[in-house]
């Protein structure tokens, strides 16, 4: 290989490096893993674009519920999804968000960050030792009605 | 620009070419089994059936006899894929507003509780109307043979969430009742794909 040859591949090699580098810093996502979760256990109904699907699921987009409760309260209704009446039949209670039992109290803290500071919403952060007490005390958790 | 360059940059440019050219020119294919009697193979169909929608109407295979239809297998209290399916299907059937020789069909496979209220309730709550778009329930068994003519899984099992397995195929029948084309309703790109195909049908 001839002398110009080797520098332009070293060259080539370098531009390339720093541009991997500098271009992974620039897309540096604070939410990562949230949107990660959020994508697993939400977007199947909220959609990975936040927008919900017509009267059926809520749009989470400026989203009213997460301006007028406290992030922390919202922690409540992910972990123990929404339960109503059946509008079909009063009787019944149907679940149409289902509840997260299985999610630790960081995975729901980062789903909230995540949803809280994108898609519009500016609802703020989670301390985590307030959301431990706020799980540990969710309203009638057992028998929840939104 | 050296010799090599010239030829790779020429190579690429040719595969480019190559491939927007099979694409323009593409026709959609007749698919699932074809049967073979005496000796002739007659292309899969998509069988006779009866079916009840959101208005009470009896939907057939005349419902559909003078437009092609896109297909898919749900229920109303799907806790996992049918949410996204619903909502791919609601993005085809806005993308062709106004157009009449598209129809939309969607089966219930949790017949018990999808009574004819509740899948009117849920077309609602979409915002669409049976003109364009059929909600249908009917024998179970039925519903559930008839998945396999439209090349899909759909099955009662205690073990999925919800209580019903099924997959997330949307599949495009035309009006002599052959499957020409299908995707995957959870993935955005299929959709767009299976858009295309629609047009494709639509200039035959
Ligand atoms: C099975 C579908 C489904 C899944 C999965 C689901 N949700 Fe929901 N979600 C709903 C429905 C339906 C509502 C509205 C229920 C009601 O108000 O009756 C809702 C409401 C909400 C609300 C309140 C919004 C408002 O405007 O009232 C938030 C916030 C929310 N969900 C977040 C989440 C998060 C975060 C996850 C994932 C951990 C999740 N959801 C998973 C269906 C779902």
């Amino acid at each position: 290989m001839s002398k110009s040859l080797q520098l332009s591949v070293v060259l080539m090699a370098l531009i390339i490096g720093a541009f991997t580098i500098f271009h992974s810093s620039c897309d540096f996502n604070p939410h990562r893993h949230g949107e990660w979760l959020f994508e697993m256990h939400c977007a199947n109904c909220h959609m990975e674009d936040g927008t919900g699907l017509g009267e059926l699921i809520p749009d989470l987009w400026e989203s009213p519920y997460l301006q007028k409760t406290t992030i922390h309260e919202a922690a409540c209704l992910i972990r123990h999804g929404i339960k109503t009446p059946d509008p079909l039949d009063p009787d019944l209670e149907i679940y149409p968000m289902p509840p997260n039992y299985e999610l630790t109290e960081s995975e729901i803290a980062n789903i909230l960050n995540y949803i809280g500071n994108n898609f519009g919403n500016e609802a703020g952060y989670i301390n985590p030792t307030k959301l431990k007490e706020v799980l540990s005390d969710c309203p009638n958790a057992e028998d929840r009605q939104w | 620009m050296n010799n090599f360059t010239g030829l790779l940059l020429a190579g690429l440019v040719g595969l480019l070419l190559v491939s927007c050219g099979k694409d323009e020119q593409r026709e959609l294919p007749i698919l699932g089994i074809p049967k073979i009697t005496d000796g002739d193979t007659i292309p899969h169909r998509i069988p006779d059936f009866k079916f009840t929608n959101q208005d009470s109407q009896i939907v057939t295979n005349e419902t559909f006899e003078n437009a092609m239809y896109v297909a898919d297998f749900f229920f109303t209290s799907c806790p996992t894929i049918c949410p996204k399916l619903t909502r791919s299907m609601l993005r085809i059937h806005d993308y062709f507003e106004g157009r009449d020789d598209l129809l939309f069909l969607s089966h219930t496979i949790d017949v018990r509780r999808d009574s004819i209220p509740r899948l009117k309730l849920y077309a609602e709550n979409i915002g669409v109307t049976s003109d364009r778009w059929h909600f249908v329930t009917g024998d179970e068994d039925e519903i559930y043979d008839i998945a396999e003519d439209y090349m899909s899984i759909a099955l009662e099992d205690p073990d999925a969430p919800g209580g019903f397995d099924h997959s997330g195929w949307l599949i495009l029948v035309d009006q002599n009742r052959h499957i020409r084309s299908f995707c995957d309703g959870t993935e955005d790109e299929d959709v767009d794909r299976l858009i295309k195909d629609i047009k494709l049908l639509m200039d035959e």
